[in-house]
């Protein structure tokens, strides 16, 4: 394996950071792109299958279809950070699948399109990767 | 008799002289001749560094804007804060942001040591920096640059850079800055003393245009020395692109 996943203070660190980029900013995010186009102040739980999974530079991609209200599916595009910091979070190009059911924590689209930017996952074996969903 | 004779040798072994000394000029760049050998006496910088620090920046506070610029940065945070895309002034997401941001994405970066330079890679955009440490002054009227032009040298353990000539659409620092063409920017490099594996940057923006007295601001990266950078081709699965009205873009669907 390429990367080796480093537990305790740096894992931590990292992942702050990838949570502050997400959840300080009332403005842009510092992101290679404005990142104004999310609301970083709402958490919104998606419950749905994989339909593609792009491990790329400088965002993975993850495509969910979501059942609305009706039981319709509809497809949610998932924007997420670089494939090396996803790393250190235990990601790997191999870990989502077509067919996988999911739960995905994202920052919603403000504009309300079903787009969002990826906090956290919970995947098909029960392991959370990421921001786990708060307790109500 | 032998004055002619003694004509030619000194003629002969003159331009003898001529064309080695113009041959070492040819293969001898300036930098070629220093040794490898002095690179051991620099700190070790081996290794990926990753970004530690948030998107408010750091300790330095706000920047003291003169207030041309203020008002510049006052209508795009408003326009932040109200959730409206501000835009970057940049045609293209794909277009690397210059100095200083380049130094600051949430990529990670590496440093190679070789005589006379440092370089400077970023996974981010695969930009390559190139600081000059041979002595050369900095440029008198350089090509207006995204990363600017850059000479650096040590002092002790602590690598400064200086760089002018750097275009006048990249934003300073933060996000929505801007700055006019005099920006010169001093970067100190070095690792902290209490953590080896801790690498800490100072900036020191002058800009006698957009600033009222010199702006600090500092950053931390973390090493991993396991890591490798990985391509980053910004038009592949590019769903953030930038639209007539400036704003980022967020395609959806099968690209």
């Amino acid at each position: 394996m390429r990367h080796v996943l480093e537990k305790g203070s740096v894992r931590a660190t990292l992942l702050a950071v990838v949570s502050a980029v997400l959840l300080l900013t009332p403005g842009p995010a510092q992101a290679h792109h404005s990142g104004a186009m999310f609301d970083t102040t709402k958490e919104v739980r998606l419950v749905g299958v994989i339909k593609a999974f792009r491990w790329s530079n400088p965002h993975a991609w993850i495509e969910v279809d979501v059942p609305d209200a009706a039981g319709k599916p509809v497809t949610w595009g998932v924007e997420m950070t670089s494939p090396s910091l996803l790393t250190d979070d235990g990601w790997k190009r191999s870990t989502l699948h077509v067919g996988d059911k999911v739960e995905l924590l994202v920052a919603p689209l403000r504009d309300g399109k079903p787009g969002g930017s990826y906090l956290g996952v919970k995947l098909p074996d029960g392991r959370y990767l990421g921001r786990e969903p708060k307790k109500t | 008799m032998a004055a002619p004779i003694l004509s030619a040798l000194m003629i002969a072994l003159g331009s003898a002289a001529v064309c080695a000394l113009a041959e070492a000029q040819q293969t001898k760049p300036a930098t070629a001749t220093a040794p490898y050998t002095k690179l051991n006496a620099l700190p070790d910088w081996g290794g990926i560094w990753a970004p530690a620090f948030s998107p408010a920046g750091s300790a330095g506070g706000d920047p003291p804007l003169t207030p041309e610029y203020k008002t510049r940065y006052d209508a795009f945070r408003a326009a932040s804060t109200a959730g409206r895309d501000a835009g970057n002034g940049r045609p293209s997401n794909c277009q690397p942001p210059g100095m200083p941001r380049i130094m600051l994405q949430p990529y990670n970066i590496e440093f190679l040591f070789t005589p006379g330079r440092v370089t400077i890679i970023q996974e981010a955009y695969m930009q390559v920096r190139r600081v000059f440490t041979d002595g050369r002054p900095l440029p008198e009227d350089p090509d207006p640059a995204f990363n600017g032009h850059s000479i650096g040298h040590w002092e002790g353990d602590t690598l400064v850079v200086e760089t002018a000539g750097i275009r006048e659409d990249t934003q300073l620092g933060r996000v929505g800055v801007s700055h006019s063409d005099q920006l010169r920017v001093v970067e100190r490099y070095r690792l902290d003393p209490a953590n080896p594996d801790k690498l800490m940057l100072e900036f020191i923006f002058t800009d006698p245009k957009a600033l009222t007295k010199p702006w600090t601001q500092t950053y931390t990266f973390v090493r991993h020395r396991e890591w490798e950078q990985i391509e980053f081709i910004c038009a592949e699965n590019d769903r953030n692109p930038i639209g007539e009205d400036g704003k980022t873009q967020y395609i959806l669907g099968d690209k």
